[in-house]
């Protein structure tokens, strides 16, 4: 068993002797600095002149290691390597629409990180409409080549800002979703929808679980197809819809709320 | 009180300085045990260390990520006269389970909307006395560090206490987290998480009366829980040797009361006991302080707010002790939306032997919406802490 001891044992009086100018010293100045803190904010208020803030410079002055994000050079050189992959370009080539889901620093096992040093390694994800795949490539920044290429089905990363903005503009293609869209609307902000442009839009990847009362076999099959759950917001003020978009066959499946 | 405070600090500052001295003093190092290294697997510009006035001194690494937010990674306390000990190998967030009322929506924020590809930037004015941190992208992430009141108070005796705050903030919606974590100078952790923006439903009819709270003509704000799932990756001491244990304290219907424990040595789900006074604790079970008392860090939930039904099965209890897997992600949906392996953290819970202890744990606040909700939403916070317990064998700050 590994004990730990406090610091000061053996040398506790060699260092006293020795300590006591500097510790004088270093109290004159902890008191001064201790009292204009007192001063400047009680219980829950900020004080950061009392301790020692190691430097933070901006990323980029750096260079990337360790746990530290991707930086945007990194992001770029990912996704060129993962497009350029004969696995990821064969499986892409049968899709008629595909979407970057995200391109971020890999996340390794533990067993790596024990190690102390590690490759510099990204996750890119694609999505592929046609055959509702997901495509994730683990990209080596070091080799650049891909260490490894998953595809799979049912799997649906959260939904990127082209897909909710591609989900609100087939929204307000239907019919029925428009016109909940447009009720929503004048209900909320008391006059008829001038531009959609107005509406900001945010989106949940939907999983049926999301909507129970949502049960038709359109609504069922998100998951395996990649779906949006809308939601509409005029400056800031979320507007009563539950609208449901399937992405991969381009039209709404749900079109709720408005009540 | 001034004389009180004055000799508080002084003796603060002396050991400060005694720590500072032993450290340059030729054969003072050979008393002290080996130091696990400090976190190197991260540039300045993701690193946070941090010395209180105490002495005391926090490092770790962060990242964004996409769907976790920020995670704080390799954590190391040093408690002022003490060695660096290594605390934590990865704190964050593994789901947001936001189900509404009526039984819809049932938003799983994490997973399907995704926290850090979210976060909103913060300037100046947000983060009061602190400094923004830039995460590659956008400024997000706010460094505090604040008075945080007493810490004892014994006669003639008190001191005060500090905390490094670092937050973060997400737009899911119409709703605003802030993700805090506190980690204060005597090693405790808390983490803190609130909600502000605006009110995502509002109900026009009166048929959803009964799930909400009037908040203006033919208006009802419609009632919700926020089910906030850690994932709490408590790696203590040198590598390897953690263990997972429960404690809990009953009697047989007397006035006596004692104490309960159970070495968690295979995956288990837990319920919190507002009777048994429950809680749990990661040990390091080859490491002691002078004591001879295993060091670890005790899990002490706050009891509130429960939520369960069969139908989501990770509902149905409050803390999960998982082995470490790395395709263990996020609490819910973990499969379909994280990628990962295993449905939801119920299912993780799948008879493994426990040697790299993971602890998931919940917090549930149940929203009823209010006037004052409108127009800005005030933040309505919840938290709990993770104390050490037994990492020194005295308070290191007598």
């Amino acid at each position: 068993m590994k004990r730990l001891q406090p610091a000061a044992s053996a040398g506790f009086w060699w260092a006293i002797l020795g300590g006591l100018a500097l510790v004088a010293l270093v109290a004159t100045v902890a008191v001064l600095t201790a009292n204009d803190a007192t001063g400047q904010a009680g219980a829950g208020g900020p004080h950061p002149g009392k301790v020692a803030v190691a430097p933070a410079p901006r990323p980029g002055v750096t260079a990337r290691v360790g746990y530290d994000p991707l930086s945007s050079a990194e992001r770029d050189a990912a996704l060129k390597v993962a497009l350029s992959d004969e696995r990821v370009a064969k499986v892409m080539g049968g899709a008629s629409r595909s979407e970057t889901i995200v391109v971020e620093r890999h996340e390794e096992t533990k067993t790596v990180y024990a190690r102390g040093a590690w490759d510099r390694r990204a996750d890119v994800v694609f999505y592929l409409y046609g055959p509702d795949l997901a495509i994730s490539v683990v990209v080596n920044l070091a080799t650049r080549a891909a260490d490894g290429v998953d595809v799979r089905a049912k799997y649906q990363p959260p939904l990127t800002r082209g897909e909710m903005n591609r989900a609100f503009d087939l929204a307000m293609a239907d019919l029925t979703a428009a016109g909940k869209i447009r009720s929503a609307y004048q209900n909320r902000i008391g006059r008829a929808l001038a531009d959609p442009e107005a509406i900001e839009r945010y989106g949940f990847v939907f999983m049926p679980d999301e909507v129970p009362e949502a049960t038709s076999p359109d609504v069922l099959a998100c998951g395996l197809r990649r779906c949006a759950l809308m939601v509409l917001a005029v400056t800031g003020d979320v507007l009563d819809t539950t609208i449901v978009v399937d992405l991969s066959n381009g039209r709404v499946v749900y079109a709720g709320g408005d009540k | 009180m001034i004389k009180r405070f004055l000799a508080a600090t002084m003796a603060v500052a002396a050991a400060a300085a005694l720590g500072l001295f032993l450290g340059q003093m030729p054969g003072a190092a050979s008393d002290q045990p080996a130091v696990t290294a400090a976190p190197a697997a991260c540039s300045p510009s993701f690193s946070v260390v941090i010395t209180f006035t105490n002495g005391a001194r926090w490092d770790m690494c962060w990242e964004s990520r996409s769907k976790e937010g920020v995670v704080y990674r390799d954590g190391f306390y040093t408690p002022p006269g003490y060695a660096q000990q290594k605390v934590f190998s990865q704190l964050g967030i593994g789901q947001i389970f936001v189900p509404y009322d009526p039984g819809s929506p049932r938003f799983h924020d994490m997973s399907d909307f995704g926290i850090g590809s979210n976060h909103v930037t913060l300037d100046g004015s947000d983060c009061a006395n602190g400094k923004v941190l830039n995460d590659g992208a956008k400024d997000m992430l706010c460094q505090q560090v604040f008075s945080h009141g007493l810490r004892y108070l014994y006669g003639s005796v008190s001191a005060q206490k500090e905390a490094l705050g670092l937050w973060s903030s997400a737009q899911i919606g119409a709703y605003n987290y802030v993700m805090q974590w506190n980690f204060h100078d005597d090693g405790t952790i808390e983490p803190v998480i609130g909600a502000t923006g605006r009110l995502q439903y509002v109900d026009t009819t009166s048929a959803q009366a009964q799930h909400g709270w009037p908040i203006g003509p033919n208006r009802w704000g419609r009632s919700h829980i926020h089910s906030i799932y850690y994932r709490l990756d408590f790696d203590l001491g040198p590598a390897g040797n953690d263990a997972a244990e429960q404690y809990e304290f009953g009697g047989s219907g007397g006035t006596a009361r004692r104490i309960f424990s159970t070495t968690l040595s295979t995956e288990t789900a837990a319920q919190y006991s507002t009777e048994r006074f429950r809680f749990w604790r990661i040990v390091d079970t080859a490491t002691t302080n002078a004591d001879g008392h295993p060091i670890s860090y005790e899990i002490s939930p706050k009891f509130g707010y429960l939520h369960r039904n069969q139908v989501e099965p990770w509902t149905l209890n409050d803390v999960y002790v998982t082995n470490y897997a790395p395709g263990e992600v996020c609490a819910t949906h973990n499969a379909s939306n994280c990628g990962g392996t295993g449905s939801d953290v119920s299912a993780f819970v799948n008879g493994e032997t426990v040697t790299d202890p993971v602890v998931w744990l919940s917090v549930t606040f149940h929203h009823v919406p209010r006037d004052e909700d409108e127009v800005n939403m005030p933040l309505h916070w919840e938290s709990f802490k993770l104390y050490p317990r037994d990492l020194t064998s005295v308070n290191p700050t007598p």
